[in-house]
């Protein structure tokens, strides 16, 4: 573990509630992690806590087997060997490009400054002032500055939020890139879940300064633990029911759902459940029957809600935008099992 | 002693490990300077107030017909001073922002620039023309042969050269808080029917009542804590009581008591002040789309908005350089070939050079606390600091006239002690510049130095002073500017022999050689130009 953090508490000055609890993670060497969640869940405090730009209430902060942050140590943020990419860039406006690489060098290296700046691709902008580049060239210079001190992290914060929605997608791109080419370990903090979802190894999705859940994308997208990482992330089905006999199912409402994921519960169990949009397929021998209610043509898809035949009960689900589905037809649809989840909170 | 000691180096040891926490938000090179300053800041008010708080006879002393007299007169004079501002500055304000006054633009310059007259030019100015040996009394008694007592002296003489030298500071808030206003109120009250005369009180006068109370008590400041205008038209107000008790008489703890009396009057003046601050701007910003405002048309009123503009223009702003230039051009016809003392400009000039520097450098750790780590702590260190605005310079050199006799006898009449009330005085000049372009700096840029490796004094060092080198220069030439202005503490404190600019023209003044006063005069009315067009070049 490259950067280990247990059970960080920190509380601001002259506020009720904690802006982070009990908050415990890792993160291995050359992976991207992303911190997730809504503006104020502590996400961006969690990332100044281990550039040490804040220090914890209580908790330990390791970074490479040293603790950092601990009750009876502390290591200032100048000596933690940390990179950071920060929302506004931070660039100092009164030093060129290559200057601006040099500020945080022992000796000034000019050939690892022109690796650096050649990895980033701004090789030919280094005597330029930061105001004479555009934001996405800025951006770059900015993520080249914590990358030339070869640091143990890369800590990104919100680093797209200002770029143009047009730049946004290339840039996510560029940065990844850079940051694997550089073997680099890297944390990013975002509120954009479909950004987090894209560049992770490993996302940490956070709520009111508690986690809410851990996992590869692909975990927190298919099986969210939580209501809250349910709708946080993507759009959901939530659905009371009670598990089956086999265990491999949960009888609800509209039928009986095949479901893999149920945590050990037994059969009998109230449990309430996720399906995501995309785990129902049209299919004419599906076991549920419904009226197509609202569609919404998005041109990847088609968002359709469905009223179920004969319960109260309203389903969101993606439909091919081959298929040509309009209001009040009849549908069979069924479910795909690995895309369920039982939902513990 | 030696145990303590070690425990203490035990202690940094500890702190510098990290097992030790800092307590405090701010960084040591921070925090500590500050807290010297606000110690240093405080010093004159704390030591009058401990030598007066040992007298037994206070009561009596407080109690003196004198002291009753010159509360009385003190706040007659500011009084009657801001009135009569009020009623110089509203047609002015008005006319110029919302009438079809011919030449506005024009008038609107003009009877704003008496600002740049110090009251010290402005009294040399008004006591040379009217005076005794002055203009009106040489050409009378000359001419016509007639002896004449000039009776300018006193009260009149005192709120007369007040009124003129304050209005503009009256005029300046009135002016921006008539700009800003939203003219749909106004529009509004006109399809009810209203004719412009109830529309001005009904409506517009009620939006300006903010302004016009945050302007008057600056005003009521102003005439508190000058010297200069009420010394030399010898009219008994606190600060020349002050000072001929202190120079006349060996009961010095008497000017203690009146110094302290004066101290408590400017500091409720400067807390109504701050109070008001936040109001008139919450009154004269409309938010929304602006329009243009309408311009009244005077008609007939016209010819007599003319006459009393010009009037206005003429008593403040031609009168006190005419006379000068009279004064310096009867020098040169003279022969007088000393019409500077080359000696004063250097002091002047190397004592405001010295003031700048230190000054600066002192308002740099307090401007950072105050935008950089805000606290309860820092609140309060903060507005120590901001004593100097309160404290009339007089009060200022005369507690350090007594401290410098009393206990720092090595510093007493030496140039440091001097320096040291001017940095006092003058610090506030420096903190907006300062602190505005502190706040142009993102503290990301900061974290950003710590995280590349350097520590905290070196991202200062490195980083924050370069990107606010402007607002240091700023601050350096308001620091500057007003020093080469100040006259009591000149008097007071300076080393013996030091002659400046403004004793100078002191000298001049009250020994009624004007045509010696008349070259530093206009030097001060320069350097004043130049401290009002930083200022107001900041705020755009």
């Amino acid at each position: 573990m490259i950067i280990e953090l247990s059970d960080i508490t920190k509380t601001y000055p002259g506020t009720e509630s904690p802006a982070l609890k009990d908050v415990s993670f890792e993160v291995e060497a050359g992976q991207i992690v992303t911190l997730l969640g809504p503006s104020g869940c502590g996400k961006t405090t969690l990332l100044r806590l281990i550039a040490g730009l804040e220090r914890p209430d209580s908790g330990v902060i390791n970074i490479r087997g040293q603790e950092v942050a601990a009750e009876n140590s502390w290591i200032p943020p100048e000596k933690r060997g940390v990179g950071m990419v920060f929302q506004d860039y931070a660039l100092f406006p009164h030093l060129s490009v290559e200057d601006n690489l040099a500020f945080g060098l022992e000796d000034r290296d000019q050939d690892k400054i022109m690796e650096t700046l050649e990895l980033v691709g701004l090789a030919d902008h280094a005597t330029k002032n930061p105001a004479e580049l555009s934001g996405g060239q800025q951006q770059r210079v900015a993520l080249a500055r914590a990358l030339v001190r070869d640091p143990v992290v890369v800590l990104l914060d919100e680093p797209f939020s200002n770029l143009d929605m047009s730049l946004r997608e290339q840039m996510r791109r560029d940065v990844t890139r850079i940051i694997r080419e550089s073997e680099a370990t890297a944390i990013f903090v975002t509120h954009d879940q479909k950004e987090a979802l894209s560049i992770s190894d490993k996302i940490i999705l956070m709520n009111h300064g508690v986690v809410e859940q851990k996992g590869t994308p692909r975990e927190i997208y298919e099986l969210p633990e939580t209501t809250f990482v349910a709708s946080f992330v993507g759009q959901s089905n939530l659905l009371e029911g009670t598990i089956g006999s086999d265990a491999e199912s949960v009888v609800t409402e509209i039928g009986t759902i095949p479901c893999h994921h149920t945590h050990g519960k037994q059969p009998g169990e109230k449990v309430t459940i996720s399906v995501r949009p995309e785990s129902f397929e049209l299919d004419s021998q599906g076991s549920i029957q419904g009226v197509i209610k609202e569609v919404v043509y998005k041109g990847n898809t088609i968002d359709a809600i469905i009223d179920v035949n004969n319960t109260s009960h309203s389903l969101l689900i993606h439909i091919h935008p081959e298929i040509k589905a309009e209001r009040g037809d009849q549908v069979s649809v069924k479910v795909l099992p690995d895309f369920v989840a039982v939902i513990e909170r | 002693m030696q145990a303590k000691l070690s425990t203490f180096k035990n202690k940094i040891d500890l702190f510098k490990q990290g097992q030790l926490k800092w307590p405090f938000v701010a960084p040591p090179f921070i925090l500590i300077p500050v807290i010297i300053i606000a110690l240093a800041m405080a010093l004159p008010l704390l030591y009058l107030i401990v030598r007066v708080w040992g007298v037994d006879d206070f009561l009596s002393l407080l109690l003196r017909e004198q002291t009753i007299t010159v509360l009385l007169n003190t706040l007659a004079l500011a009084g009657s001073v801001t009135l009569s501002t009020i009623i110089i500055a509203l047609p002015l304000a008005w006319l110029t922002v919302r009438t079809d006054l011919p030449g506005r633009k024009i008038w609107s310059i003009l009877t704003m620039v008496p600002l740049v007259i110090p009251s010290l030019v402005g009294g040399f100015a008004f006591v040379s023309a009217f005076g005794y040996g002055g203009i009106v009394h040489n050409f009378i008694s000359d001419v016509f042969n007639i002896s004449y007592t000039p009776r300018i002296y006193g009260f009149f003489g005192a709120w007369a050269l007040l009124t003129l030298l304050c209005y503009p500071y009256l005029l300046l808030s009135i002016r921006s808080a008539l700009v800003g206003m939203d003219p749909s109120q106004e529009e509004a009250a006109r399809t009810m029917g209203q004719n412009s005369w109830q529309i001005f009180w009904k409506v517009t006068f009620p939006k300006l009542r903010p302004a016009i109370a945050g302007g008057g008590l600056l005003v009521a400041l102003y005439t508190l804590s000058d010297f200069a205008a009420v010394s030399l038209l010898q009219f008994d107000s606190f600060t020349r009581v002050i000072f001929l008790q202190y120079r006349g008489s060996f009961d010095r703890t008497y000017a203690a008591v009146l110094a302290l009396i004066l101290v408590g009057l400017t500091m409720l003046i400067v807390t109504c002040e701050m109070w008001t601050r936040g109001k008139a701007r919450y009154h004269s910003l409309g938010r929304g789309t602006k329009r243009k405002l309408r311009k009244i048309k005077l008609g007939k009123w016209k010819w007599p908005a003319l006459i009393f503009c010009s009037t206005i223009v003429l008593l403040a702003l031609v009168l006190p350089v005419g006379v000068t230039i009279f004064w310096l051009i009867r020098g040169l016809i003279h022969g007088e070939a000393f019409v500077l003392r080359w000696e004063a400009a250097f002091n002047s000039f190397y004592a405001a050079g010295i003031t700048a520097i230190v000054g600066v450098v002192a308002t740099l750790p307090v401007a950072i606390i105050s935008v950089r780590y805000k606290s309860r702590f820092s609140k309060l260190l903060e507005k120590i600091a901001y004593a100097g605005y309160a404290l009339p310079g007089i009060v200022v050199a005369l507690a350090l006239v007594f401290f410098g006799s009393n206990y720092a006898i090595s510093f007493y009449q030496t140039l440091p002690l001097l320096i040291f009330a001017y940095v006092i005085l003058f610090l506030p000049q420096a903190m907006g510049a300062l602190r505005s372009s502190l706040l142009q700096v993102g503290p990301n840029v900061e974290d950003a130095g710590l995280i590349m490796g350097c520590s905290r004094f070196k991202v200062l060092r490195t980083v924050t002073i370069p990107l606010i080198r402007p607002g240091i220069f700023t601050g350096a030439a308001l620091i500057f500017l007003t020093t080469m202005k100040e006259l009591p503490a000149t008097l007071l404190l300076s080393p013996i022999g030091f002659r400046s600019l403004t004793t100078e023209i002191w000298n001049a003044t009250t020994e009624a050689f004007y045509t010696r006063a008349a070259v530093p005069a206009l030097l001060l009315v320069l350097i004043s130009s130049f401290s009002l067009w930083i200022l107001f070049s900041q705020e755009d």
